[in-house]
């Protein structure tokens, strides 16, 4: 079962957070996920490919997320992946674990 | 944790195995293309797009295996890999793959097998209950002779109703009478069945709610006006009526009573008992029963068992409370002075009872430890025989290890291989299972009719966790010497060397598997020497030459022409063929006997009263003739002793001794049933017969003349006829006497049958401790047989080049035999002093089951450890015979 929120180590699952993030937007796939992390972080997250796939399996195994095949504006067979109901109440507790440390490090280093 | 959905995910992806990874491939295919195509925007050429997208990708394989990974397949993925290497094992030596699965077979068959019986009479409470856990047999101490106190299951018909009345709002109560086989006989034909009489309240009590129409009600079991209705099992519905829609209010007989079928009991319900009732009828429509037959219900009759069920809500204790002041109020009205009597509230499994167990039961628990014991030497026997190939394989595990192969993994790979050989091993177990435990069942307990199947789930299951466990136990030392193999050492080594690895541990082995030999075997030994002492008990009478008749009038009046029609019966049988001679009595040994105190002039009564009831056996002249008991002082009856004649008995040796003791008991005298009777003056003394139990010492007896038995109040009508017939001969007089009984007293049952058949029973479970611990000892020792063999065939194979360059340097054939042999007679020496001190500490478990022998008797504590010791040397035969063929030259020139 779940730990307590705050037992957790925060770093975890931020890849993951990050792609849920992209995908509660709308169904996308693989490459345009790392393209909308990379772009919306102004660069500094560089999705490592050879991260992303085993971490979208991740998702699916977790049933966070779910996978169909459709076709991609460039014509071309894609893979698209969807947000489910479980992945976005994951989303938000993940969202709020990380407000609360990012504010308890912001108070730390006396920025609050 | 996983959702539904991940899980589904997985299954899928197991399921579409390299499709799925295909899919991935294509995945990862566009998204180099995407990549490619947009690194082409941002102005680099095509190729260098594309080497850069796949440098930027990575392996494209490394990061298929990590996905692969991801989504927790590789463990399987090394499994199949696992078996397949496994399999080819198997395949490269089929031999020591067909020992194994053979051994684990033997081991996982014999232990399922106990298994499933235990199971079914001690653990399983009985199928169909409601609530079995609130659901208890009840029973009562009482005192018993000497101070003891046994155990009873049965109660009166009053106790019955006071305690279900006191209780009510506490627990449920209902009664049943004994279960017995009857015939069930209705339109189609005709069916042999269980008939159960039960009260009203029985039923529901155990399952709630019938499956179809209902159940009796209080008033159908009323004892004054019993209804004939019955409920009948969901078994016997289907067997009998194909499970017709209309099985409610057809009629049948069963056993001369016609009933109407009112209900159908739920699926799976064959009654609280082990035998499977197939038709419960009212209580109160049950005949009459025991020896005076007067009704189950009768003023102090105790016939009836009880069963209580526990209110949802009510603690147990309050329940059994309760239970307990109603019984006490009934009782305490018989005998006020008596505190011992407590309801006791027990497991509904019948055989959990409290008090003495039955012998059946108690060695089968004690073969469940042999059954271990053959399990574990069969463990050590495969563990032996996987060293011994995990040695050969020595070079190519080292092999594997160089290439880099990590040692987990390779741990993993021999386990895989003994699990798998081990779940091989109980396919073929649970065959030998099913067919030893029905062995079991009928042979431990023949008269239980067996509803069920041997195999069950619980058994099924039972077999594979002990396959998997032995498995995992018996490739675990093999794994750790192969996971902890010296990689340099054995690729350095060559083909020649290897002798000495890991025979320590193999040696070990072999030691455990002689000492739980010797174990086995001692236990064997004991238990033929008691059999052998019980069958040389002298019972007193000559059991195989001796028939026994006597009759039983169903309809439980008295019937004066019994004794007529015995004494024609007499004259008739004297000039029949294979007769020899005819008694006439009132009791006769296994038969019938009843106790009736004495009085003895200037004895204390005190002390007759502390004594125990003797025996009284009233019988004509030939009585000791015919039975061949012994007079061992004085006379046997004569003519003379008749109506008018001085009134005379006989008296057992121990009676004699215990009442007289250092003086002769001829002439005292000896006063029957009151003080204020005549005496009877003691003209013989007869030795000691065993009246009802095999092992029992014998009880005082004494005998009384049919011909002097003729006044008020006293009976000298006999009852049971005796014949002395020639030997060989007691089958046909049984025969003859049968037919003869029936035409003479066509309204009444005869009951025929020579003693020995009478006697039998009780020689049974010796018999079967003897039987069954042998053929254990014998499984045992064949598995241990079989493990010395291979071991000193394989210990011999890595020595052959050693033999050879002895023999060349001068060694003659008898030196290399004694080498050999002494190699595998140390073994056997250590497991037996070792399997010796095992003994004697299990000695006491099994003390309780022998006759007349201690569990630690020399004899067989010399005989059991030499058996071992010759089948050992015959097991190390073979190679000691292979190593003086060696020829040196041949082995010399080997590479």
């Amino acid at each position: 079962m779940m730990k307590p929120a705050a037992k957790r180590d925060p770093l975890t699952g931020t890849l993951e957070m990050l792609i849920l993030r992209t995908l509660s937007v709308a169904p996308a796939h693989g490459y345009a996920i790392a393209q909308h992390i990379a772009r919306l972080s102004d660069g500094v997250f560089r999705v490592e490919q050879g991260s992303l796939y085993p971490a979208l399996e991740r998702l699916l195994q977790k049933g966070w997320a779910t996978a169909r095949w459709g076709e991609s504006p460039t014509g071309r067979r894609a893979r698209y992946y969807t947000i489910t109901r479980a992945g976005r109440k994951q989303l938000q507790e993940k969202v709020s674990d990380y407000d609360r440390v990012a504010h308890a490090i912001a108070r730390v280093l006396g920025r609050a | 944790m996983p959702t539904l959905r991940g899980l589904l995910h997985r299954l899928y992806v197991w399921i579409r195995g390299e499709r799925y990874a295909e899919e991935q491939r294509e995945e990862v295919e566009f998204h180099l293309a995407l990549e490619r195509m947009h690194l082409q925007h941002g102005g680099a050429g095509p190729s260098d797009a594309a080497h850069s997208a796949r440098r930027r990708f990575g392996n494209v394989s490394f990061y298929r295996e990590a996905s692969r990974r991801a989504a927790g397949l590789a463990p399987l993925d090394r499994l199949t890999q696992d078996m397949r290497y496994a399999w080819r094992g198997v395949c490269r030596d089929p031999g020591v793959a067909i020992t194994v699965v053979v051994t684990f077979a033997l081991g996982v068959g014999a232990n399922a097998a106990v298994f499933s019986f235990l199971d079914r009479v001690l653990f399983r409470p009985p199928a169909g209950l409601a609530d079995p856990a609130r659901t208890h047999r009840l029973y009562v101490p009482l005192p018993g002779r000497g101070g003891r106190t046994f155990v009873t299951d049965r109660f009166s018909y009053e106790e019955y109703r006071a305690m279900r009345d006191a209780a009510w709002g506490y627990a449920r109560v209902g009664a049943t009478l004994r279960s017995d086989s009857s015939s069930l006989r209705f339109a189609q034909g005709e069916v042999p069945v269980r008939r159960a009489f039960v009260t009203a309240d029985f039923l529901p009590l155990l399952v709630d709610r019938p499956a179809r129409g209902r159940f009796f009600t209080p008033d159908e079991d009323d004892i004054d006006s019993p209804a004939p209705v019955a409920v009948v099992s969901h078994a016997l519905w289907q067997r009998a009526f194909g499970g017709a829609p209309d099985i409610v209010d057809r009629g049948v007989d069963v056993g001369g009573i016609r009933l109407t079928i009112v209900g159908v009991a739920p699926e799976g319900f064959t009654g609280p008992g082990l035998s499977a009732d197939d038709i419960w009828i009212p209580a109160s429509a049950a005949p009459h029963y025991g020896p005076q037959r007067e009704p189950w219900y009768a003023s102090g009759a105790v016939y009836i068992g009880i069963v209580a069920r526990v209110e949802d809500g009510i603690d147990p204790r309050q329940a059994r409370q309760r239970l307990d002041q109603a019984y006490r109020v009934t009782y305490d009205r018989q005998s006020p002075a008596d505190t011992l009597r407590a309801i006791m509230m027990e497991s509904i499994i019948e055989n959990r009872r409290p008090g003495a167990r039955p012998q059946e039961i108690s060695i089968s628990v004690r073969l469940a430890g042999v059954a271990l014991i053959v399990l574990l030497i069969a463990c050590a026997n495969v563990a032996n025989l996987l060293l011994a190939r995990a040695a050969r394989r020595r070079r190519e595990i080292a092999v594997r290890l160089a290439l880099g192969v990590s040692r987990g993994r390779l741990l993993q790979q021999v386990l895989t291989e003994s699990v798998g050989l081990a779940l091989a091993g109980a396919g073929a177990a649970l065959v030998i299972a099913a067919v030893a435990g029905s062995v079991l069942r009928t042979r431990l307990m023949p008269r239980v009719q067996w509803g069920d199947a041997v195999l069950e789930a619980r058994v099924i299951w039972f077999a594979l966790a002990l396959a998997l466990a032995c498995g995992l136990l018996a490739g675990l030392a093999p794994a750790l010497t192969a996971a902890r193999g010296q990689i340099l050492e054995a690729l350095k080594g060559g083909v020649r060397d290897g002798a000495s690895h890991g025979t320590t541990l193999r040696r070990a082995l072999l030691v455990a598997q002689a000492a739980l030999s010797v174990v086995l075997l001692v236990g064997a030994g004991l238990f033929l020497r008691s059999l052998r002492n019980v069958q040389a008990i002298d019972v007193g009478f000559d059991a195989d030459r001796v028939v026994v008749g006597s009759v039983f009038f169903p309809d439980q009046q008295p019937h004066p022409e019994l004794a007529d029609a015995l004494v024609d019966l007499a004259d008739h049988l004297r000039s029949a063929p294979g007769v020899e001679r005819v008694a006439l009595s009132r009791a006769a040994p296994l038969t019938m006997t009843y106790s009736m105190p004495i009085a003895v002039p200037r004895r204390d009564s005190a002390f007759l009263a502390q004594l125990d009831v003797p025996d009284l056996i009233v019988a004509s002249p030939e009585y000791f003739a015919v039975t061949g008991m012994r007079i061992i002082a004085g006379r046997p009856f004569g003519a003379g002793d008749r109506e008018g004649a001085p009134a005379v008995a006989i008296v057992s040796e121990t009676m004699a001794r215990t009442l007289w003791p250092g003086e002769s008991a001829l002439g005292k005298c000896v006063i029957y049933h009151k003080p204020t009777n005549p005496c009877n003056t003691i003209v013989g003394v007869a030795a000691d017969a065993r009246q009802w139990s095999l092992i029992k010492p014998p009880a005082m007896q004494y005998f009384l003349p049919l011909a002097q038995r003729t006044g008020p109040n006293v009976s000298g009508q006999p009852r049971v006829i005796l014949a002395r017939t020639a030997p060989g001969q007691a089958t046909a007089v049984a025969l003859l006497m049968h037919r003869e009984l029936r035409r003479l007293l066509p309204n009444a049952i005869p009951e025929v049958a020579s003693l020995y058949r009478r006697l039998e029973p009780q020689l049974r479970p010796w018999r079967l401790g003897a039987s069954l611990f042998t053929v254990f000892a014998l499984l045992a020792l064949l598995v241990a047989a079989v493990g010395v063999y291979g071991v000193m065939s394989y210990v011999f194979s890595q020595r052959v080049h050693e033999l050879g360059v002895r023999m060349a340097l001068g060694a003659r054939a008898a030196d290399v035999v004694r080498m050999v042999l002494s190699s595998s007679l140390h073994v056997i020496a250590a497991g037996i002093a070792l399997g010796l001190l095992g003994a004697i500490a299990a000695g006491r478990l099994v003390q309780s089951l022998l006759y007349g022998v201690s569990a630690r008797d020399p004899m067989t504590m010399i005989v059991a450890p030499a058996v071992l010791l010759v089948i050992g040397v015959a097991a190390a035969l073979p190679a000691a015979w292979r190593a003086t063929r060696v020829d040196p030259v041949a082995v010399l020139r080997e590479p």
